[in-house]
């Protein structure tokens, strides 16, 4: 059974909040870990510094990545996992509030498989996060962790 | 054409030698030379015939003369013999009476030579004279006479006796029968002048005829012989006595007078010859000189005449001169075409000259009005021309400075300057300029702008260095307060920029805020309401929920503001990229999301095939599809809802309208619809940000086109919006006038 624990990037505690409530009640899943900023993130990833004791080839099934983050932003953090090879074909998904034509395309350059901007709209927010929760956890097929 | 030369025969005042006198004198003379020549050859052969001719006819003469004497003497001594014969005589030798009766008588009457007087005298034989007669003076004649024994002998005898007269005596002997019969003789005495001039007859005035004893004259007729010089002689001795010598002279006048007729028709015939040899040579002469007088003509013609143009040599002969004059036009025609070469270069010349002096005058006029000072210097930086503005400036004029160096003027270092400069444009041959400070003799300071050139001679050889010192001080001037404008207004410039880039910074930095951070807020607020919708439902009540409600409809408004704010500050910013754009399937994918949207209503839309405009693809689909919005929402409470897209050209642009019946709006306020935040409808009627409109227009003004907006309150509304067409420059413009004033 692959993994099906999410790594959400998040530096809002309210938008954590409404993320980790509209993952779980689409049943997506329940494994959500969640970090602050960019380095917790690559931390965690690398099981380095707080994340040590963390088996690093346990990867998640998906990095849902705000791009506005403390210490290291998305840009950065995508940047680094296309780089590595553990990281270079996990699943992330860029998730936030901006519309900026310049943020989409700085994303796919950097090798992002997704960008999904944040409805205002509660009906619509939840939705689309189930959606993307369900359809990358559940349909996306993904490369075994050993290659 | 014009032909100034005098044509047909010489001019005969001509002075100076003259060939044609030359060659009939020459002629003439070797004519006359020949014709005298032979002339007196004949005239010398012919007197010399003459000459002998008249002396044979002399000596012809002399021959018949001596003959008749010779003759007459024979007759008379065959006569005188006859009668010696006779008895009577011997008679009478002895018988005086005899003689006295008869023979005196008969001697008186006899003629023994017809008219010829003859003395008849019996002598004996000791000589004396026994009968007188007519001459018979007495015996002694006889006996002194030489014929001292006339007995002696029988023989005839004839002898000259005497000496004045002289005379003739013819002896015959008188014979008696018997022989010791008496002796005598019969003398027959004859004067030698009577015998001469009865048989010589009259003689012509100038000649004479003479009968000589040796030297002595015995008998002398006809002209007197006084100079022996003066006559031809012809002279023989006679026969019967050749003791005798006749002469018959002729004086050489009379005898020559033949040769005097020839010598005068030689020396008549002579000239004649001459005069016609003259004639006939001057003639000769003149035909075969006409052709080269003639030529000498016309080529005296060329020389006298003005211009050779238009003249020629015509000499017509086929001799040499023919070919002389042939040769000679040809020169001519050379010369010809040699002096119009020659005039044309001139002319070109004198042209040359005239535009070296007028370039010559501009250039002096150039040299002395610049505002510079400009000179020349030689290799060896020796001035070699300077104009008035150098002598003011440097205060040395030119007289003074041509030939000498800087050196001679000017501090040792600045000289030094100058020559290093002279120099370097010598070895360069490229110009050199500088600038430098310079203080004029009047005290001026001066910035001057010093340009050095190599001056080059026709070869391309450096041969000085020109200098052209340029007054610049007032552009200086003028620099230096420039700058110090240019300073202070790049530092305005700086600060302006920097406001710019801040505010710009700024803007960027709200639109980002906007775009992550503004939302979040708005988001929980939605969020948070409807999780306590639904988690909590069943603990809140009515008006709790409608609280809510509300929290979730103001943050849903908030972030539409936000929304269109964002897409305002957009619509300004970025770059614009223009390409063909299918207004058509843009307008149908619009109206297309407004139907899934609003499922309830039945709007119908008219949206022809073939709409395009040229532009920013990404910003004319937010532009159409506010309109399309706007129109969707403002038909909302019509029955029959109608959107209709047209598309023409108005110029150079491309139009698209669109057209609703919906609410339209009052055409008083119609400056307001395109300004942020201005709505002409209550929220409450039509829900809206106001800065849909606002942000068409700022599209359409960034693409150099115009909106333009027609509506009345409950009528529909028409916007159009007008875009450059494509192919034309890209870039921002300013917008039509064509569409009205309205927008």
């Amino acid at each position: 059974m692959p993994s099906r624990r999410i790594l959400l990037v998040e530096d809002n505690p309210m938008d954590e909040a409404l993320t980790v409530r509209a993952l779980r009640s689409s049943g997506a899943s329940d494994d959500i870990v969640v970090v602050r900023d960019g380095h917790e993130a690559l931390q965690y990833l690398y099981a380095t510094g707080s994340f040590e004791d963390r088996d690093a080839t346990d990867l998640p099934a998906l990095v849902l990545l705000d791009l506005k983050l403390p210490k290291i932003d998305g840009f950065g953090v995508l940047a680094r996992l296309r780089s590595e090879s553990l990281t270079r074909h996990l699943p992330v998904v860029v998730l936030t509030s901006s519309d900026e034509q310049n943020d989409v395309l700085m994303c796919y350059q950097r090798g992002a498989n997704s960008y999904v901007r944040k409805p205002v709209n509660a009906h619509e927010f939840a939705e689309t996060v189930a959606r993307l929760g369900l359809y990358w956890i559940l349909s996306n097929e993904r490369v075994r962790a050993a290659a | 054409m014009n032909d100034p030369a005098p044509r047909g025969p010489m001019p005969t005042t001509q002075s100076g030698p003259s060939l044609t006198r030359e060659f009939a004198l020459w002629s003439a003379g070797l004519a006359m030379v020949a014709v005298l020549a032979t002339g007196t050859l004949a005239y010398v052969v012919a007197r010399n015939h003459l000459h002998t001719d008249i002396a044979a006819q002399l000596r012809a003469e002399q021959h018949r003369l001596g003959e008749r004497l010779d003759d007459a003497i024979v007759r008379v001594s065959g006569n005188v013999a006859s009668l010696a014969r006779t008895p009577l005589f011997a008679e009478a030798l002895v018988d005086a009476d005899l003689r006295k009766a008869h023979l005196e008588s008969f001697l008186e009457r006899v003629r023994v030579a017809g008219d010829l007087a003859v003395a008849l005298i019996l002598v004996d034989a000791e000589g004396r004279a026994l009968t007188g007669g007519r001459s018979a003076t007495n015996g002694a004649l006889l006996t002194t006479g030489g014929m001292a024994n006339p007995g002696e002998s029988d023989a005839p005898r004839t002898r000259v006796h005497g000496a004045d007269p002289a005379r003739l005596e013819i002896i015959q002997p008188v014979v008696s029968p018997g022989a010791d019969g008496p002796r005598g003789a019969l003398v027959a005495r004859v004067e030698l002048a009577a015998l001469l001039g009865e048989r010589v007859g009259a003689l012509a005035a100038s000649d004479f005829a003479a009968l000589r004893s040796g030297e002595e004259s015995l008998a002398h007729r006809g002209a007197p012989a006084p100079i022996p010089e003066r006559f031809l002689t012809a002279a023989a001795p006679l026969v019967t006595l050749p003791d005798l010598t006749l002469v018959l002279g002729r004086e050489r006048s009379a005898a020559l007078a033949p040769l005097g007729e020839l010598t005068a028709m030689s020396v008549v015939g002579g000239s004649i010859a001459v005069l016609v040899v003259f004639l006939v040579a001057s003639w000769i002469a003149r035909r075969i000189t006409r052709p080269i007088v003639e030529l000498a003509a016309q080529a005296r013609a060329t020389t006298s005449a003005d211009t050779l143009q238009g003249m020629h040599i015509d000499v017509r002969a086929d001799n040499e001169i023919g070919a002389l004059a042939g040769a000679l036009d040809a020169m001519l025609r050379r010369v010809q075409d040699l002096h119009r070469d020659l005039e044309q270069r001139v002319a070109q010349r004198t042209q040359a000259l005239g535009a070296l002096r007028e370039s010559e005058g501009r250039f002096r006029g150039f040299l002395e009005n610049a505002p510079a000072a400009i000179f020349l210097k030689d290799r060896d930086s020796r001035y070699t021309l300077v104009n008035r503005r150098f002598e003011e400036w440097y205060g040395h004029s030119a007289q003074e400075t041509l030939g000498r160096c800087a050196h001679d003027f000017f501090p040792r270092a600045e000289a030094d300057t100058y020559r290093e400069m002279d120099r370097e444009v010598i070895a360069s041959g490229v110009p050199l300029t500088g600038e430098a400070r310079l203080t004029t003799r009047s005290g001026a300071r001066l910035w001057i702008a010093i340009t050095k050139f190599p001056v080059r001679d026709a070869r391309g050889q450096v041969i000085g260095v020109g200098t052209i010192n340029l007054d610049i001080s007032a552009r200086k001037r003028g620099e230096a307060e420039l700058r110090r404008l240019n300073e202070g207004l790049e530092q305005r410039v700086r600060e302006r920029t920097a406001e710019l880039l801040a505010a710009n910074r700024e803007l960027e930095a709200f639109s980002y805020t906007a775009s992550h951070d503004l939302r979040a807020p708005l988001r929980a607020l939605d969020g948070f309401s409807q999780a306590l919708l639904e988690d909590c439902g069943e603990r809140l009540d009515e008006q709790a929920r409608t609280y809510l409600g509300f929290i979730q409809k103001g943050s849903r408004d908030m972030s539409r503001m936000l929304d269109g704010l964002l897409q305002l500050a957009r619509s300004t910013r970025g770059e614009l990229h223009r390409e063909e754009v299918d207004v058509s399937e843009l307008a149908a994918a619009v109206v297309c999301r407004l139907r899934e949207e609003h499922g309830g209503r039945a709007v119908s839309t008219e949206i022809p095939a073939d709409l395009s405009v040229a532009g920013d693809p990404r910003l004319l689909r937010v532009a159409f599809a506010n309109l399309l919005h706007n129109a969707w929402k403002y038909t909302q409470h019509r029955t029959h809802a109608t959107i209709r897209l047209s598309g023409y050209t108005e110029g150079a642009y491309d139009v698209i309208a669109i057209e609703d019946n919906g609410a339209g709006f009052d055409p008083a306020f119609a400056d307001k619809l395109f300004q942020p935040f201005q709505r002409l409808h209550g929220e409450h009627e039509f829900e809206g940000t106001g800065i849909g409109l606002a942000t068409v227009a700022r599209i359409v003004e960034r693409h150099g086109g115009r909106i333009e907006a027609e509506g009345s309150p409950g009528r529909g509304a028409r916007f159009a919006i007008a875009l450059p067409r494509a192919g034309r420059e890209h870039g921002e413009r300013g917008p039509p006038a064509a569409l009205g004033d309205t927008a």
